[in-house]
C-alpha cells in the first residue's frame, strides 16, 4: 500500500495519506465524519454497513490476504501442531475486532481446537501486530498474514468503499487491485 | 465488564502497594542524599512521565519476555511467563507510575523545616526514630497523595498494558482496554457505562488528592 501510494503521488501531484487503524474504530470514525475519501477494509460488515447507512458512493472487493500459522520462523499449516504444551504463548488478533482473528477463530472451531488452544492465545489488536509479536520472539507462535496464497489457512476479503464521489479517489481504487476487482451488485446508490 | 474493573483495582491496588514500600526510600535518598548521579537518578525516575506509554510498554515486554535475562529468571522459578501475566503487568505498572509515587513523597519530605530534623539530632533520637517519630508523621500528606494519584494514574493506562498484558479476558485485560474493544465493536452502550464508572473513580481519587494538598496548606498556614 506505501509503495502503491508513492508511485500514485509522483504521477498525480498529489498527497496521498494512509490512515490505518482497525477496521472497527475507522468505520466509527467515518460515521462520525472523519475526512477520508477511501475506506479498505478486509471485512464484509462494515463496508456493507457504511453503504447502508448512505456514507458510501460505491463498493468493491479489492483482492484477498493470505491467514497463516507461524511457530518461530515456521510457516505451518498442521493446526493441531499448536496444542503441543512446548508452545506456550499463541498471538491471535482480537477475533472481536479484527477480521484476521475472526477467520483464525472459524478455522480453530471448525477444527475443535479453538477451546484446547484458548489459554495459550495472546491478543493483539491487528494481524500485524500479532506478526510483530511473532518475528520478536515475544510468543512462540501466531496467526499472521503471509505474502501468498501458499501454506494459507484462509482467505480473507479486502472491500474498498468509495465514500465521496472524487475523481482521483476513483482512479486510485482502480489503480489498486485492477485484474480482482469486482464492484459489488446493488451497491452504488 | 465487571472482570475487567476488578483486574484493574487488583492492578491498582497492587501496584500502589508495591510503590509505596520502593518509592519512600527512593523519595528519601533524592530528598536528602547528595551524591554523583542524583541529577540522573531524578531523571531516570521521571521519565515515565514524557514517555510515550507505548515505547515503555514496549522496552517492558523485551526487557520480560521469556528469551530475556528477567523474564529467563522469572520462567525457571516459577514455570510460568512473566510477559501476558497479570505480574508482568504489575511490573510495568510499578514502572510506569513510580514519579506520580516519588515525587510527591520527595516534595514533602524536603518541606520539613530543617530544624526540626535538627532537633530530633539534639534530643538524641537515632536515624530511625527521627525518621518514624518526624519525618513520616510529617510527611504522612505526600505519601497519601502518592497513593491515591499511583492508585489512579495505574486505573487509567491503556498503551503499557495494551503492550505488556496481551489483553487475555481474566487475566491481564483491564477496564480501559475493554473500555476500546467496546468503542471498536460499537457497544455504545456498554462502553458509555464503563466510561463513567472511570469517569467517578478517576473524579474521587483527584477529589481525594485536593482534599489533602488543601489540609496541608492549612497545616503550614497555620505553623
Amino acid at each position: 500500500m506505501q509503495q502503491k501510494s508513492e508511485a500514485f503521488e509522483k504521477e498525480h501531484h498529489v498527497t496521498v495519506r494512509l490512515i490505518a487503524g482497525s477496521t472497527g474504530r475507522l468505520y466509527n470514525q467515518i460515521m462520525q465524519g472523519a475526512p477520508f475519501d477511501l475506506f479498505i477494509a478486509a471485512d464484509d460488515e462494515r463496508p456493507s454497513l457504511l453503504m447502508r447507512r448512505h456514507k458510501g458512493e460505491a463498493r468493491f472487493r479489492i483482492g484477498q490476504g493470505h491467514l497463516g500459522v507461524k511457530v518461530g520462523k515456521q510457516v505451518i499449516s498442521n493446526l493441531s501442531m499448536l496444542v503441543n504444551p512446548a508452545i506456550q504463548h499463541i498471538a491471535i488478533a482480537n477475533p472481536d475486532v479484527a477480521p484476521f482473528g475472526k477467520s483464525a477463530r472459524v478455522v480453530l472451531q471448525h477444527q475443535g481446537l479453538w477451546e484446547a488452544l484458548k489459554p495459550k492465545f495472546v491478543y493483539a489488536q491487528n494481524a500485524m501486530q500479532a506478526a510483530m509479536m511473532v518475528d520478536q520472539g515475544l510468543v512462540d507462535a501466531g496467526f499472521v498474514p503471509l505474502a501468498s496464497q501458499q501454506h494459507a489457512i484462509a482467505e480473507i476479503d479486502y472491500q474498498a468503499v468509495l465514500l465521496r464521489d472524487k475523481a482521483l479517489a476513483k482512479v486510485w481504487l482502480a489503480n489498486l487491485a485492477k485484474p480482482q476487482q469486482t464492484r459489488l451488485a446493488g451497491c452504488s446508490r | 465488564m465487571f472482570e475487567a474493573l476488578f483486574i484493574s483495582l487488583q492492578l491498582a491496588l497492587a501496584t500502589t502497594v508495591i510503590l509505596l514500600l520502593i518509592a519512600l526510600p527512593l523519595a528519601y535518598v533524592l530528598a536528602f542524599k547528595a551524591f554523583p548521579g542524583r541529577t540522573a537518578m531524578e531523571v531516570v525516575v521521571s521519565l515515565p512521565l514524557v514517555l510515550p506509554p507505548t515505547v515503555l510498554g514496549y522496552f517492558v515486554l523485551v526487557m520480560i519476555a521469556p528469551d530475556s535475562v528477567l523474564g529467563g529468571a522469572w520462567q525457571s522459578i516459577f514455570d510460568r511467563s512473566l510477559a501476558f501475566s497479570f505480574s508482568g503487568m504489575v511490573f510495568a505498572s510499578v514502572l510506569y507510575s513510580l514519579p506520580f509515587a516519588v515525587q510527591p513523597m520527595q516534595q514533602a519530605l524536603r518541606a520539613i523545616p530543617v530544624n526540626w530534623l535538627e532537633m530530633a539530632q539534639t534530643q538524641g533520637m537515632s536515624a530511625k526514630q527521627t525518621l518514624l517519630k518526624v519525618m513520616l508523621p510529617a510527611a504522612k500528606g505526600g505519601v497519601l497523595v502518592a497513593a491515591a494519584l499511583s492508585f489512579a494514574h495505574t486505573m487509567g493506562e491503556f498503551g503499557v498494558v495494551l503492550m505488556v498484558g496481551g489483553s487475555i479476558p481474566g487475566e491481564t485485560k483491564v477496564a480501559s482496554i475493554a473500555l476500546f474493544d467496546m468503542v471498536e465493536m460499537q457497544q455504545s452502550d456498554q462502553a458509555w457505562m464503563l466510561a463513567l464508572i472511570l469517569l467517578a473513580v478517576s473524579f474521587v481519587m483527584l477529589s481525594l488528592v485536593h482534599a489533602i494538598n488543601q489540609r496541608g496548606f492549612d497545616v503550614g498556614a497555620g505553623r
